[in-house]
């Protein structure tokens, strides 16, 4: 990208849009609402600003660190790898950048009761985790599917005085929870507040996450110009978009290729995978236009990967403007490919990553060899595997 | 003025030869306008009765194109005009929104509702569909400004759905609190007539939100009638009587 079409990336509009995705596709009793959080957001001074900067540097840990992982790199026999180490953030992954952002928010905003969904369980975890620390009662939306494989995160929930809400209609995964959680918000609007956990959803809610993701690409950049390097590639993996719009969007305006891994299931040929940007068509679900996978009649079509976190068919609007323009480009990875990525970075370098940031480790391992050893990777190591042990031991045979 | 009744159906539910009967039905009970409902996979507007209903469609295999050649057959001898009820992606799908305006407009709709199309997105839609003579029927909630009914009123050319509470669609017991006030904001505001649902299950509800409003909009209600109807006969017989009770309760 040349500088002066770096300088020319003013998005969304005012309405949302981010190119010809984006928007606001949401019943009017939200309308309302969602001007007020325009309003509000829009408006933060910086006492806000400080009060964000100061949970994230305390309570959630950061800056989080940028490792360079060797022996991975001289295995693979490539690029330099560097892992941006978003697993070790307060409650194992990037999702708590946002919810301590957003719960600032709704206490700024006077609201009194916390909404979320989530998939794999971090963000309701993250969101969990918030409320209790600024005793808000919180109420998470998850697929009935995904309270069984993710079990370990409800319990964290519960005991951090959550009520998790299993959800039984449509596919019972991410899809479908977030359905639940707008229908609670459309229900409970004058009190509520919807913590939702990636950059997707009506305006403002896809940059909103975004700014509060941003912090992740905004250290690395000062990391890696402390190491007096540049990024040549930086890959994330996207099921929603947050750690990937997190990470990309302070190097919009670099000379650096950036890489989005969706979720190739069982292939991208199959009936069975989460890669709305390779697969999917434009189209409207949960209050954006987006890329969405669906049938041809418009009905939503079901995703599916063994990660939890990436089984949505959507995506965030802003990586499918990025798409859009070429200033992003998206590839996917399989799950076993993704499994074989769990195992390569857990003996290589002594790091277990979610199920999730595992597809961007699974790609890397390939792009890492067809780039040069002056080169420099950066990769999103989104979250830990902790949450992931249970599918681990199904999958993964030790010493294998 | 003649209060206005106006009837929803997923068409599909509970089976798809039921659609035509139960669409006659209504008309015959004395439906103003019915509304053809559109099954969607995630009807984020919806309550679970209407949300089950949209599934059971689905599963049936209802489609949108399905919906327009079954209207094109035999909208001919309806008394009642006819109001396209979909989520946003399913008229996207109909070929683009020109597309879809064509569709609608050669199957004989004389107007198209969408609950997740917001306002702020629905200038080109509303174009496109005025264009072929169909009419954007605009959503108005408890929530609605009187900054943002000025801007509902000028686009609004047939008639308005105001929504009764704020939440899901879906039978409640007895009509919400504080709506006298927000159905006057809006009587005031809006030069068009404007129908009031979400949550009307009786003819007592539809009389008294008829008191106060051009008229009234029955869906879940509706719905749960099918569901417990013992075979089509019993379908028909069961709508046709409710309409014609509800009809009589907002005449009053």
């Amino acid at each position: 990208m040349t500088q002066t079409q770096a300088e020319t990336y003013q998005q969304p509009d005012a309405f949302g849009h981010f190119g010809r995705f984006g928007g606001q596709y949401v019943p009017e009793t939200l309308m309302p609402a969602l001007h007020e959080l325009i309003e509000v957001y829009h408006n933060l001074d910086e006492s806000f600003w400080r009060e964000y900067r100061s949970y994230l540097k305390d309570y959630v840990g950061r800056p989080t660190p940028l490792y360079e992982a060797k022996r991975w790199s001289r295995e693979a026999g490539g690029a330099r790898i560097f892992l941006k180490r978003e697993d070790l953030n307060h409650t194992g992954a990037h999702k708590i950048n946002n919810t301590v952002g957003q719960i600032l928010l709704a206490r700024r905003m006077g609201k009194t009761r916390i909404i979320a969904e989530t998939g794999a369980g971090q963000h309701g975890v993250a969101t969990a985790t918030v409320c209790a620390l600024f005793d808000m009662p919180c109420v998470v939306y998850m697929g009935a599917e995904d309270v069984e494989r993710q079990s370990l995160n409800v319990y964290r929930m519960k005991l951090l005085g959550a009520e998790v809400r299993p959800v039984t209609s449509g596919s019972q995964t991410l899809k479908d929870a977030t359905n639940e959680a707008i229908r609670d918000w459309v229900t409970n609007v004058a009190d509520s507040f919807y913590i939702i956990g990636s950059v997707v959803g009506p305006h403002p809610y896809p940059a909103m996450v975004r700014d509060f993701q941003k912090v992740i690409g905004e250290e690395c950049l000062q990391q890696l110009d402390e190491r007096d390097l540049k990024a040549d590639a930086v890959v994330a993996c996207v099921g929603g978009g947050s750690n990937a719009m997190g990470i990309f969007y302070p190097f919009i305006d670099k000379d650096t290729r950036l890489i989005g891994v969706e979720a190739a299931g069982r292939g991208v040929e199959s009936d069975e995978h989460a890669a709305s940007i390779s697969k999917g068509k434009p189209g409207v679900l949960h209050g954006a236009m987006s890329m969405l996978l669906q049938d041809p009649n418009g009905q939503v079509a079901l995703a599916h990967s063994i990660s939890a976190g990436l089984d949505y068919p959507g995506i965030g609007p802003e990586h499918a403007h990025l798409n859009d323009t070429g200033r992003s480009a998206f590839v996917a990875v399989t799950d076993e490919q993704a499994l074989e990525g769990v195992v390569r970075v857990s003996r290589l370098e002594g790091i277990i990553p979610a199920l999730e940031s595992a597809h961007a480790v699974a790609y890397v391992d390939q792009l890492a060899r067809t780039m040069r050893p002056d080169q420099v990777i950066l990769l999103n190591m989104s979250g830990r595997g902790d949450k992931d042990m249970n599918t681990y031991e199904k999958h993964i045979k030790p010493g294998a | 003025m003649k209060k206005l009744l106006v009837p929803y159906l997923t068409a599909g539910f509970p089976q798809r030869e039921w659609f035509e009967p139960i669409v006659r039905a209504m008309d015959e009970g004395g439906a103003d306008y019915i509304e053809i409902g559109v099954p969607f996979s995630d009807p984020i507007a919806d309550g679970p009765t209407i949300q089950n209903a949209s599934q059971k469609a689905l599963d049936n295999g209802t489609t949108p194109r399905w919906i327009l050649d079954e209207i094109k057959r035999f909208r001919g001898d309806l008394n009642a005009e006819l109001i396209f009820f979909s989520y946003f992606n399913p008229i996207l799908a109909l070929d683009g929104l020109e597309g879809a305006a064509k569709h609608l407009k050669d199957a004989g709709f004389h107007g198209v509702l969408v609950p997740d199309l917001s306002l702020e997105q629905a200038e080109h839609f509303a174009g496109a569909m005025a264009a072929e003579g169909v009419h954007y029927i605009p959503l108005i909630a408890p929530t609605t400004t009187e900054e943002r009914l000025k801007k509902i009123a000028p686009v609004t050319t047939s008639f308005a759905y105001g929504v009764s509470v704020t939440g899901v669609t879906g039978a409640r017991k007895g009509v919400a609190q504080g709506l006298d006030e927000y159905l006057a904001r809006v009587r005031n505001l809006l030069q068009r007539p404007f129908v009031v649902g979400f949550g009307i299950s009786t003819p007592e509800d539809a009389r008294a939100i008829a008191r106060q409003a051009d008229g009234v909009v029955v869906g879940s209600a509706l719905i749960r009638l099918m569901e417990q109807a013992e075979d089509l006969d019993d379908c028909v017989k069961r709508v046709k009587t409710f309409i014609s009770e509800l009809r009589q309760a907002i005449d009053e």
